[in-house]
């Protein structure tokens, strides 16, 4: 973690040049880029807001406190994440300002909008089946959607994060990180208004329709009952699958909107969603280590098992999210190459650091560790595998070759870590 | 050649956690045909003991051996059913589910199904098949678990906090269940804070304290 500034700046002195140089080319890129940054917030606040500890996390005892839903809401969500999102603004930060320039203080504001905009979106979704005030809070970001377009004197698509896009080509007149950093204000409050009114979770199904197949050997077995775990997880259905899915809405509206540029935008928020499934595969796995390492099965073989059914998982996700906007945008083998590209290496990167750092259920400060090791080992891969694809020669191949080799490592890792981990 | 007489043979078994140490030279036998029950206060080493003969931890210093090969080695794996005091992380699987589960990881014939059927039944888990762990009571839970690892009929049963959480009922089955695969010629260690239910269900009782065992002998030796 002590490295993940420099990497960060290190990063953004990279892809700085490429970056101006792609938003300078003209407008509606830039704009699109605005969008793009404010979107990817977007996903990690529905992922958070979602995940985040609620009232029964306190435990029995505690749960049963006299503690009002404001107070909790401040207590277990707002002010540990803000202290995290101070520490991760930090680092991105450092990433922002050798990458954007002058632009970084308006990417900064628009990411804690995105970030609080995402949020309030799912919380006040999840808030409609108990009250009121999840309509409420949704009007409110879409208010502050059409509040921030308009101030930004864009496009309504592309909300409050025109101002980023103007920013990114030098015009935009100064108010935007002001402007963003009051809409984030208001979204966070939105957020808390329907926390304070979202109903308990419906308990868990208690039967399933069908006993699934378990399979014949050891490592089928072990496959399939982690595909069915992590298929079945309510915190992964409420998170990446409900990430993924607001994505895929997304991407089609966009596809529909812009065409296939749009479909690809949405394309990437769906993969970063379901890349939570194999980021908390290793973890989830490791729930049940008193089996795994009782039964004679090999330990890394059924670690790296759960790996791979992490991977089938998110790639099931993803396919089902780009399809239906891939279809309507009537995208080229191309374009659908390069979602299968970028899907590949995030979920790659993703079983690396759910494998080096464990996602660990109901702990929010190891499951922002996780995510951390993600931006970490994404950052880091970036930069090893772009030179390894360069050292052989580029083009179509290269790009084959060492994505193969990322999944492998990933599978190695996972089996490896599984195996030496800490004994139950 | 047939099988060894001795399910379980802890000999100075030593285990550290940091510079606590838990087992100071543990020395313990189980007989196949026979149910030996561990006893002692929280944080004697009991848990730690079980675990070690199950596979799940290594010992620091002396040795375990299950039917006479190395305890944590695959062959000894492949010959111990282990019940652990919580079955956690597999709410997300039927009760069907989780029995082919560990039927497949112990490469246990068709014969598994059969016996874990009447198990089932005998736990009053009939028709629970398709019932989630997860949805399912703490002790149905346990039940599940014990099911499992009896259905494997292994050479040495390892059971933590035996009868935690189960209902008389299922206390009663645990006993029969477990005396019937001692009379099947399995081994069985377990441990427990239920003085009434070792009495009932063990042949001889050893008492852990301050990391050794400190007496052992027939059950009588409880009063």
């Amino acid at each position: 973690m002590v490295a993940l500034p420099a990497l960060a700046l290190l990063a953004g002195e990279r892809a700085g040049p490429a970056l101006q140089q792609a938003v300078a080319s003209s407008l509606p890129a830039a704009l699109s880029t605005g969008l793009g940054f404010g979107a990817t917030a977007a996903v990690a606040g529905v992922v958070v807001a979602l995940a985040v500890p609620r009232r029964r996390f306190l435990g029995a005892q505690l749960a049963a406190a006299p503690l009002s839903p404001a107070a909790l809401f401040a207590a277990v969500t707002l002010v540990p994440l803000l202290l995290a999102g101070l520490a991760a603004s930090a680092v991105e930060a450092a990433f922002l300002v050798p990458a954007l320039g002058a632009a970084a203080p308006t990417a900064l504001a628009a990411g804690w909008a995105g970030f609080a905009l995402g949020a309030a979106t799912a919380e006040g979704g999840a808030a409609l089946r108990g009250s009121p005030a999840g309509a409420v809070a949704l009007a409110g970001v879409a208010g502050l959607w059409a509040l921030g377009a308009v101030g930004a004197g864009t496009d309504a698509l592309f909300g409050p994060f025109g101002y980023l896009g103007l920013a990114l080509r030098g015009e935009e007149l100064g108010t935007g990180p002001a402007a963003l950093a009051g809409i984030a204000v208001a979204a966070f409050a939105l957020w808390g208004l329907a926390a304070a009114f979202r109903p308990d979770d419906r308990p868990a199904r208690g039967e399933v329709r069908a006993i699934l197949p378990t399979g014949g050997g050891p490592l089928t077995a072990a496959f399939l009952a982690s595909l069915k775990r992590l298929g079945r997880r309510g915190e992964l259905r409420r998170t990446a699958w409900t990430a993924t899915a607001a994505a895929a809405a997304a991407g089609l509206v966009l596809a529909v909107l812009v065409g296939a540029e749009g479909m690809l935008l949405g394309a990437s928020l769906a993969v970063l969603g379901a890349a939570l499934v194999p980021l908390a595969a290793a973890g989830i796995d490791g729930e049940a280590e008193w089996l795994w390492r009782a039964s004679p099965a090999p330990r890394w073989a059924t670690g790296a098992a759960a790996a791979v059914a992490g991977l089938v998982v998110a790639l099931l996700l993803v396919t089902a999210a780009v399809a239906p906007a891939a279809g309507w945008a009537g995208a080229s083998a191309g374009a659908l190459l390069q979602v299968l590209a970028l899907a590949v290496f995030t979920l790659g990167a993703a079983a690396i650091a759910g494998a080096l750092l464990p996602w660990r259920s109901d702990r929010p400060a190891d499951e922002l560790a996780s995510f951390g090791a993600l931006v970490a080992v994404a950052t880091g891969l970036w930069f090893v595998l772009g030179r390894a694809a360069e050292s052989l020669g580029g083009g179509t191949a290269a790009s084959v070759a060492v994505l193969t080799a990322e999944l492998v490592a990933a599978m190695a890792l996972a089996g490896l870590t599984a195996a030496r981990g800490p004994r139950c | 050649m047939g099988s060894p007489v001795v399910a379980l043979a802890c000999t100075g078994l030593v285990k550290r956690y940091g510079r606590t140490t838990v087992l100071g030279g543990v020395d313990l036998v189980v007989e196949r045909g026979s149910v030996v029950g561990l006893v002692g206060p929280n944080g004697s080493g009991k848990t730690t003991t079980l675990r070690i003969a199950a596979g799940l931890v290594a010992a620091d210093g002396g040795s375990a051996l299950v039917d006479g090969e190395r305890a944590g080695t695959t062959a000894a794996k492949a010959r111990t059913g282990f019940v652990p005091d919580e079955p956690t992380g597999l709410d997300e699987l039927t009760v069907g589910e989780y029995l082919g589960l560990v039927r497949a990881l112990y490469r246990a014939g068709p014969e598994y199904d059969a016996r874990a059927g009447a198990l089932l039944a005998a736990f009053r888990l009939s028709g629970r098949e398709r019932s989630l762990l997860g949805s399912l009571s703490h002790g149905l839970r346990r039940a599940s678990a014990i099911v499992a690892a009896l259905a494997l009929r292994p050479a040495l049963a390892v059971v933590d906090e035996a009868s935690a959480a189960l209902d008389p009922a299922a206390s009663a089955t645990l006993r029969e269940s477990l005396r019937a695969l001692a009379g099947g010629g399995g081994g069985v260690l377990l441990a427990t804070q239920d003085l009434e239910f070792a009495r009932e269900t063990c042949d001889s009782v050893a008492v852990l304290g301050g990391g050794r065992i400190v007496e052992h002998g027939p059950v009588a030796v409880l009063s």
